[in-house]
């Protein structure tokens, strides 16, 4: 359905892409390679300049500055109509006095194709997103996932590149929105259309994704594959973004690189870091930390007093105070007899130095 | 949980306090008005016995009916002008950036804050011998001097409807884009259409009901005027707004004014039901 990626390169590359409003940035500098059949997520909290960029390839606003390379052609001025991307709108924005085939056949009928041809493919997509025989409905008569299905037909139909999606399980509820994630992925995967996705939620992003490009104040923070983002964060505002994460100040890295001292004792890295001989702060997450019994061994093991204890159904959380006075937060699995993790009980607390993340320390105030 | 529950005869009063001030301000004149037209007039006296002679002189009469019709293609000729003109207008002033189109709307509605006579009167100045239009036409040399044809027909009572109703069918126009989400048209050029292409298949659809129910009002309000006619279409300009009004002020026929008005009534009903069918296509549910 896709043509074969040129070269094995990227589908997409932004180069230096930016946006300003008068004395407002909403995208500074943005660099992004979209690679060919990939599921890729734009996340980041509303004013991160997601939706900003997205806008930008998709071609509804302008650039102030920088390059949109698709086939080695810079396509940042082009025309709406004249790129072979279609979006899903977060609205749907279903033209309301046509009907469901009507809705969905716009882009060929636009291009000329014959009507035969239409209705054929018409059939054949609605068949894809499962609304075989709603082909005369208005959409004023569909509820909303069904109306986010003709949206996607309608984008697929016309055979696009990169199809653009502007949050559009947002408007949805709960659990019809698990639904659609799953359908997402899965007309994704059949299809093998490269998809674009912006989202503000973090358990969407990794549920969905491929790769994720966090966003914050109209810069990219970090692109990753989900457990890259969540493991391996580049930035405190990556490392607090997905879930619960210990941040440990005042730490250094060695000249070398080979190791870096904390307050909870010299960890040996494991892999090679930019921040070698630098101030930092190492991040690991709550569920990384385990309680160790008698006899067994970690790469890493602390003494520590746990002061709160929260059951929350299948995880127990604790909140720990090692003895130099280094607070933790650690999550574990519950079980159904009374465990070690009690409050003003004294742990062992194990962890391994490949579940430990490396970010730049604060600046000094 | 029952003191908190309205009683059906407090549901009943609350209907009566809706319904008894609009029955006394609107239908009861109404009906006192049809009522009259099932009087007569003889030696200038009212008289008070129901027949239904009035109604079949005010429908049968042919030169009544003359009227009518010369009337009917006079306000579907002006409300036709108001539809193009008006959509023109309210599609010029909404492509405009948002910062200009409420002044601009201000300006198109501002002779609305005007009376209606001295609306009138501007136009007979621009009509006029001395006037704009001819001031206009002889400067540009394309008549050699003033044209007196533009005023006291029934071009002039055109002209000046259209001028006049413009706003009537432009403002609903304008709604009618303005409630178009800015999506849809994104959509269309997103799914490869050009803006001639988005026109025809997304703005029009969208925008032409509005559009009509805006000339809907344009003709019934054409179609019973009797003021423009009466000053700027001199003897030719003789429609059946001015028949009607004939009968109250001169010829002083209440009866058959009434009955004459009914017909009016009658065709004004039909354009508002028509104009609510229209109002609530299929799509729309």
């Amino acid at each position: 359905m896709t043509q074969s990626p040129v070269d094995g390169g990227p589908l997409l590359s932004v180069r230096g892409l930016a946006m300003r409003y008068d004395a407002t940035t909403a995208l500074a500098a943005v660099d992004l390679d979209v690679q060919n059949g990939e599921f890729l997520t734009i996340l980041g909290p509303s004013g991160s300049g997601k939706t900003t960029l997205l806008r930008l390839i998709g071609g509804f606003i302008e650039p102030s500055e920088g390059r949109i390379l698709f086939d080695g052609v810079d396509i940042a001025h082009t025309a709406i109509e004249a790129r072979p991307f279609n979006t899903v709108f977060q609205d749907y924005a279903l033209f309301p006095h046509m009907n469901v085939a009507q809705n969905v056949g716009y882009g060929l009928m636009v291009r000329g194709r014959p009507k035969s041809e239409i209705a054929e493919k018409v059939a054949k997509y609605l068949e894809i997103v499962d609304l075989a025989g709603m082909e005369r409905r208005h959409p004023a008569q569909l509820s909303g996932g069904q109306r986010q299905r003709v949206a996607l037909a309608r984008a697929l139909i016309c055979d696009p590149r990169l199809v653009l999606l502007d949050e559009p399980l947002a408007a949805l509820d709960a659990g019809l929105r698990r639904q659609m994630q799953e359908f997402l992925k899965s007309i994704q995967r059949q299809t093998g259309v490269t998809f674009l996705f912006v989202t503000h939620d973090q358990d969407e992003a990794v549920t969905l994704s491929d790769r994720i490009c966090v966003m914050a104040q109209g810069r990219v923070e970090q692109i990753g594959t989900a457990r890259d983002i969540y493991y391996r964060p580049k930035s405190r505002f990556v490392a607090t973004f997905f879930g619960d994460n210990n941040l440990i100040e005042g730490c250094r890295v060695t000249v070398d690189g080979a190791c870096v001292e904390t307050p909870l004792g010299v960890i040996d890295l494991a892999a090679p870091t930019a921040l070698a001989g630098k101030r930092a702060t190492l991040c690991i997450r709550p569920e990384s930390l385990s309680p160790l019994s008698e006899g067994e061994t970690a790469d890493m093991s602390i003494q520590a007093q746990v002061t709160a204890v929260d059951f929350a159904g299948p995880v127990t959380r604790a909140l720990l105070e090692t003895d130099a006075g280094v607070r933790l937060s650690l999550k574990s699995f519950s079980r159904p007899e009374r465990d070690s993790i009690l409050a003003g009980a004294r742990l062992t607390i194990g962890f391994t130095a490949s579940a430990t993340a490396l970010i730049p320390a604060e600046a000094a105030p | 949980m029952n003191a908190a529950r309205p009683s059906p005869l407090s549901g009943l009063a609350v209907g009566a306090a809706i319904w008894a001030p609009l029955l006394a301000l609107i239908f009861a004149p109404l009906m006192s008005f049809l009522i009259y037209g099932f009087f007569q007039v003889e030696d200038n006296q009212i008289q008070r016995t129901l027949s239904l002679e009035t109604y079949r002189e005010a429908l049968t009469n042919p030169a009544y009916m003359r009227t009518f019709g010369k009337t009917v293609l006079l306000a579907l000729q002006v409300s036709l002008a108001c539809l193009v003109l008006g959509y023109a207008t309210a599609y010029f002033v909404w492509r405009r950036p948002a910062r200009w189109r409420a002044p601009l709307l201000f300006l198109l509605a501002a002779p609305l804050l005007m009376s209606y006579v001295i609306r009138i009167y501007a136009m007979r100045g621009v009509l006029g011998a001395n006037g704009l239009l001819n001031g206009v036409l002889t400067t540009l040399g394309i008549v050699d001097e003033p044209v007196t044809a533009f005023l006291f027909n029934l071009t002039a009572v055109k002209l000046t409807l259209i001028v006049i109703l413009l706003p009537f069918a432009t403002l609903p126009t304008f709604i009618a884009l303005e409630r178009i989400p800015a999506s849809l048209l994104q959509a269309s050029s997103d799914l490869g259409a050009g803006a001639g292409r988005t026109f025809r298949s997304v703005v029009l659809p969208l925008s032409l009901p509005g559009a009509t129910v805006g000339a809907m009002f344009t003709f019934v309000l054409a179609m019973g005027d009797f003021l423009a006619p009466e000053l700027v279409g001199g003897i030719d300009g003789f429609t059946y707004g001015r028949l009607v009004f004939t009968q109250f002020g001169l010829a002083f026929n209440w009866p058959l004014g009434a009955a004459l008005s009914a017909l009016l009534l009658a065709v004004a009903l039909c354009v508002v039901f028509g104009a609510r069918a229209i109002g609530s296509a299929r799509w729309r549910r």
